[in-house]
């Protein structure tokens, strides 16, 4: 007697034979007591796995935006770390410029003059701290920029 | 991410295909509705797979960041489902074979969350069950968990790991008859 294939028997458990095959198969099982037998097996474990009771999960939609966020900011100074030097301090003035633009489009005074948005002395002191020194003459817009001294200094900087 | 299918408090009825096509123009909401359509299986695979919570969060999360980084070559012929499960069992092998190397400990013996209802002759059933497809071979393992909580075909099953459909075919056949000799005295429910 040829028996049934344990694959068939598996799929014939999931619904995934064709009617035909089906109904070939449930023939079979009904004149085969050995096939009937690893049929009856393996349908008391596919009913098991179904007493494995789902568990609750975890809502991931903060989680992963999280970790985009984290990878971008990483991205961001990985690409500054590759900049050279004078790109750095041009591209510091020019965060100089954007980081102050709130405030200095409400306060800034003429170009070349320093106006209420210019550093004033205690934060001369907190940018030396980090290695930075604010430029002697506001670029053109009237707001201040800094040059940092190192790239250490930049991401200190950053961080505070 | 906003959530538009959230803010009209209406499921989102756009295709996965139209989705992707969203993320690939640039449109992030359109991330965090596959996240929330699909985090629950994909969770559960992983957590059925690996074992633990823990290692399941990760897996998932990292499903959905590649999901993001691969939208642009995502093409709407490919069954989504099948692409999808592709990279979440690629996560979960990749997982395993980097704790094995590093004969790092993944549990795969977490005790089972308490019951909501509390049955103890259901809760001993359910962790005979899990302790049992902990310990098969970890190829049996995922062939099997695709299969009968997943809802993956044989074909979607090889596709998905890169196996033969006859490996499929092989793996579940002998994660049935491992299972069958495991819970032999279980019975039936």
């Amino acid at each position: 007697m040829i028996h049934a294939s344990k694959t068939d028997l598996i799929r014939l458990l999931a619904g995934e034979l064709s009617d035909g095959q089906r109904e070939a198969l449930e023939a079979h099982l009904a004149t085969c007591p050995d096939c009937r037998s690893v049929h009856a097996s393996y349908r008391q474990v596919h009913g098991a796995l179904g007493d494995w009771p789902d568990e609750p999960v975890p809502d991931l939609v903060a989680r992963v935006e999280a970790t985009l966020a984290a990878r971008r900011r990483a991205a961001l100074l990985a690409g500054w770390r590759r900049l050279r030097r004078p790109a750095r301090i041009a591209a510091a003035a020019l965060l100089g410029v954007g980081g102050g633009y709130a405030a200095g489009r409400l306060s800034a005074g003429a170009a070349g003059e320093r106006g209420p948005a210019w550093p004033a002395a205690g934060e001369d002191e907190a940018m030396a701290a980090v290695g930075a020194v604010w430029l002697a003459v506001p670029t053109a817009t009237g707001l201040p920029a800094a040059v940092f001294a190192s790239d250490e200094a930049w991401e200190r900087g950053m961080e505070s | 991410m906003t959530d538009r299918a959230d803010q009209a408090h209406e499921p989102d009825s756009r295709s996965d295909a139209e989705l992707m096509e969203r993320l690939a123009a640039g449109e992030r909401e359109a991330l965090a509705a596959l996240v929330r359509r699909h985090q629950e299986h994909i969770y559960r695979l992983a957590r059925r797979f690996l074992g633990s919570p823990e290692a399941a969060e990760d897996v998932a999360q990292d499903v959905f960041v590649r999901v993001l980084e691969h939208a642009g070559r995502y093409r709407p012929t490919a069954q989504f489902k099948t692409w999808l499960y592709r990279i979440v069992a690629n996560r979960c092998w990749d997982l395993r074979r980097r704790a094995r190397r590093a004969r790092l400990g993944l549990v795969l013996q977490e005790p089972m969350p308490p019951a909501s209802t509390p049955d103890p002759a259901k809760t001993e059933r359910a962790e005979r069950v899990r302790a049992a497809v902990a310990a098969l071979p970890d190829r049996q393992r995922l062939a099997l968990v695709l299969h009968r909580f997943g809802g993956l075909s044989h074909a979607e099953i090889a596709s998905a790991t890169g196996w033969s459909t006859r490996a499929v075919e092989s793996c579940l056949v002998r994660a049935y008859d491992n299972l069958r000799h495991a819970l032999a005295d279980l019975g039936a429910e």
